[in-house]
């Protein structure tokens, strides 16, 4: 599909569409493809809105998302392709599991509220937030998927029994009445989904769909605390105001709302934002509150301690010094960094302050030691003040990508997207890897690494390894070249420089010439273009060799597909090829390269090394 | 089946020398020992060599033993090449896990536990002198756990021509779980310290990380390295 996809096997089935698992080939990697359904396939005014809203929800990229990588249409078969989870929906979790401990329901709400904030600030509302459309990763991410495509449902007047029945148990009384739809309704639902999150119920039961809905307009759901008795009452009022019906007393905001669920759990919404991953937020917030068990279990320890340093006179000196101090004596923080928390509890205890515990993965500090505190040592505060100590969980780790086989560029976008970096590149002898492909890399694959570390590549110089077809190196800086050529089994001789109209060191001509056969280690001789005063060469009137010259504006856009995609532009005209253009690019990016050309030309466009496009100018 | 892994360099150590991987089902991890960097050496060359095994195939076992014997010679090949690293060695403990059995092999004295229902049973017999003395009833486990030389192995990947591999299948059911590990973990914790936090309501992330932060809470004397699979 698109050349592109290839389509593995189906993995879920909407009213809508269908779900494939599939192998993006440029890319080499797992993606699923929704197809749209064949019915709707026809229609075209529904096809162009979800194109549209598809399209939209792809400038969309939250951790928390299911991200969307490409929109197309082949054949009139319409499909969206996103990232491919492997997982399970949060309606399985429900179904398995509820009613989820208050932390962890807390911890997926969280989630859901940062990937609704993000489109939120982007003007796009998911208008069918439900468990079914949040998916949860093997390591416990959660990512809301389809977002807009309610949009284009709905606006198309299809009604589909099984969906609506699915979402309307979660649907705000503005939806159900049918009036208009804003960011607060994703909260509501998002309501919804904590309610059933920690009580295993729907907010609302109902025979059909439209009895379901009248209660979402009039009746209140049961309270949540009936339930259960463990629930704190700010996790009530939490619940409630998202649930709220008036939409001045419901959360006015994701923002808000974020920020009441990370109070309730304790953590301060700064060190949330420093972190870059959400699994680090669940996983520092589990934590967060062993901490606090640690904590009450730990204070009998505390107390042996005392009486054992009650036999040391040193001890007793300091035990009668800082107890014996009233309240609210200033006391000077001590330096907690480097310890772990248990340790560090009891030195606050002793000078008679207090620790906040914040989680996060950090890449020198031991998991469970402090990596920093606030305020810093030696600084004076008044006894019972609040410390916050950041607690390392850690290196984050990343499993290494097999890239062998694949060639350098493709290596080093396979690399990034699992989060490490292209360390050394090196070429060596194989018999049976094709040349510039890579042969092994350091670390191997499958080994488990530090995120963003480096990996070495070797390249293979090809079977065919006594001889190398040399490149065309024409129209390329020197500089560039000679770091090529050891990689090619080639060697660099010496260069000449000759006047000429090309910007200053790039390189005119080249010997042995391009395509030529020639024995490993050949030395390559250039001739590069030196400083040229006034570019007088192609102005000439008379002599004038070069054909007519001509200017021309070529529009580049770039399309949805990789994060970094490289841009070259090639001109090929009566002065030879040369490389006029080279830049990364982004998806969404529009931009206009000035062309200047001599008699017969044309230009080729290369994203990614591949021709995208071509014109005789 | 749910995966937690986290490693960590310990309180003591300037470098972390262990070493770990996984493919498809199949979990490796390695505790390398030797000079300056010798020991972090040693263990990905040996956890690198194990991981070209392909998992599924239908002759496991055999071929398992065979990588394990070329792993042995990849490093002793290395020592020869880099006279920086004569001496080293590692540690190997690997787990391949299927839906009624796994599949247990090691080397040294990285362990592999298997915990049912709150109880937890050691899967492995350590390659060491201690153990051996345990073995034959000289010492109890407790003076075993704090014996000042329970780090000398009788065995190792790269410290002679031959390695006696012990491979064995064990039974499984739904609801156990796996731990591997490495001596950073269990010269801090002692069996029934593991045994709580495996038997914890936790993800297997988070018991990992909470494995090594109880080590590194204890002292953290060693490398620490985890790998926890809820079957």
């Amino acid at each position: 599909m698109g050349n592109r996809y290839k389509i593995l096997e189906l993995i879920g089935e909407g009213g809508m569409a269908l779900v494939y698992k599939a192998e993006c080939t440029l890319l080499q990697r797992i993606v699923a493809v929704k197809v749209l359904r064949t019915q709707y396939s026809s229609d075209k005014e529904f096809v162009d809105r979800f194109r549209r809203e598809a399209q939209a929800a792809a400038s969309l990229s939250h951790p928390n998302m299911v991200n969307i990588y490409d929109v197309g249409e082949e054949d009139g078969i319409h499909y969206i392709v996103m990232e491919y989870i492997s997982g399970t929906t949060l309606k399985d979790l429900i179904k398995k599991e509820a009613p989820l401990p208050v932390n962890k329901a807390l911890r997926i709400a969280l989630q859901i509220a940062e990937a609704l904030k993000h489109a939120h600030e982007r003007n796009i509302v998911h208008r069918d937030i439900k468990p079914h459309n949040i998916l949860l990763t093997a390591d416990g991410r959660a990512k809301v998927t389809d977002f807009g495509i309610a949009r284009a449902i709905s606006a198309g007047g299809y009604t589909q029994t099984g969906v609506v029945m699915g979402s309307v148990q979660y649907f705000s009384p503005e939806q159900a009445k049918g009036a208009p739809v804003g960011p607060q309704s994703d909260l509501y639902s998002l309501g919804c989904v904590l309610y059933e999150m920690l009580s295993g119920e729907v907010p609302f039961q109902g025979e059909s769909p439209i009895s379901i809905a009248l209660k979402h307009l009039q009746e209140e759901p049961l309270p949540i605390n009936r339930f259960r008795q463990d629930l704190p009452q700010s996790v009530v009022s939490l619940v409630d105001r998202a649930m709220a019906k008036d939409l001045g007393k419901r959360y006015p905001s994701a923002r808000v709302m974020i920020k009441d669920i990370q109070a309730v759990l304790g953590l301060d919404a700064q060190s949330e934002k420093a972190e870059d991953y959400p699994t680090q937020v669940m996983d520092s917030l589990t934590e967060g509150t062993m901490t606090e068990e640690e904590q009450r279990s730990g204070t009998g320890k505390t107390w042996l301690v005392f009486l054992i340093s009650l036999f040391s006179a040193c001890a007793l000196f300091v035990f009668g010094f800082i107890y014996l101090l009233p309240p609210k004596q200033p006391v000077q923080v001590p330096d907690l960094v480097g310890i772990t928390l248990n340790e560090a509890k009891k030195v606050a205890g002793d000078y008679g302050l207090k620790l906040r515990v914040v989680r996060e993965m950090h890449h020198e500090m031991q998991t469970g030691l402090i990596i920093s505190q606030d305020p810093v040592a030696e600084r004076t505060v008044r006894r019972g003040r609040e410390i916050k100590v950041v607690v390392s969980k850690g290196a984050e780790t990343v499993h290494v990508p097999d890239v062998t086989g694949k060639s350098r560029r493709e290596a080093e976008i396979i690399l990034e997207e699992a989060r490490l970096q292209l360390g050394e590149v090196y070429t060596e002898l194989s018999s049976d890897v094709p040349r510039d492909r890579v042969v092994r890399q350091k670390p191997a694959p499958n080994m488990v690494i530090q995120k963003g570390a480096t990996v070495d590549l070797y390249l293979s110089l090809g079977p065919d390894y006594d001889k190398v077809e040399v490149p065309n190196f024409i129209g390329h800086r020197l500089v560039n070249v000679q770091a090529r050529l050891a990689s090619l089994g080639l060697v660099f001789d010496s260069y000449e420089l000759r006047m000429s109209s090309y910007p200053e060191g790039q390189i005119l001509d080249q010997q042995p010439p391009p395509g030529s056969i020639v024995p490993l280690g050949t030395p390559m001789k250039f001739v590069i273009s030196g400083v040229s005063p006034e570019d007088t060469l192609p102005n000439t009137g008379e002599g004038n060799t070069l054909g007519l010259r001509k200017e021309k504006k070529v529009n580049i856009t770039i399309n949805q597909g990789p994060e970094d995609q490289n841009v070259q532009v090639v001109l090929e005209d009566n002065r030879g090829r040369q490389v006029i253009y080279e830049r990364l690019h982004h998806p969404g990016e529009s931009f206009a390269i000035d062309v200047e050309s001599y008699g017969q030309a044309r230009i080729f466009v290369y994203i990614n090394e591949i021709l995208s496009y071509d014109e005789k100018l | 089946m749910e995966t937690g892994m986290a490693t960590d360099r310990g309180r003591c150590r300037e470098l972390n020398e262990d070493s770990f991987g996984w493919k498809d089902n199949l979990f490796v991890l390695a505790d390398g020992m030797g000079g300056h960097n010798a020991g972090e050496v040693a263990s990905a060359l040996a956890v690198e060599e194990i991981l070209r095994i392909d998992p599924n195939q239908d002759e496991f076992i055999p071929s398992l033993r065979l990588f394990l014997n070329q792993a042995n010679q990849v490093l002793l090949d290395y020592a020869e090449q880099h006279p920086e690293c004569r001496g080293m060695g590692t540690t190997i403990a690997l787990v391949k896990v299927e839906t009624d059995k796994i599949t247990v092999a090691h080397v040294g004295d990285s362990r592999v536990y298997l915990w049912r229902q709150a109880e937890l049973t050691q899967l492995t017999r350590d390659h060491s002198v201690v153990e051996e003395l345990v073995r034959v009833g000289g010492l109890t486990e407790e003076e075993a756990q704090n014996h000042p030389h329970r780090n000398l192995l009788t065995k190792a990947l790269g410290t002679q021509g031959e390695v006696g591999v012990e491979i064995n299948e064990v039974a499984v059911d739904q609801g156990d779980r796996v731990l591997l590990c490495t001596d950073g973990l269990t010269s801090m914790l002692g069996k029934e310290e593991i045994n709580q936090i495996l038997s914890a309501n936790l993800s297997a992330q988070e018991i990992a990380d909470t494995l090594v932060t109880e080590a590194n809470q204890r002292g953290g004397a060693d490398n620490i390295t985890v790998i926890v699979i809820k079957i």
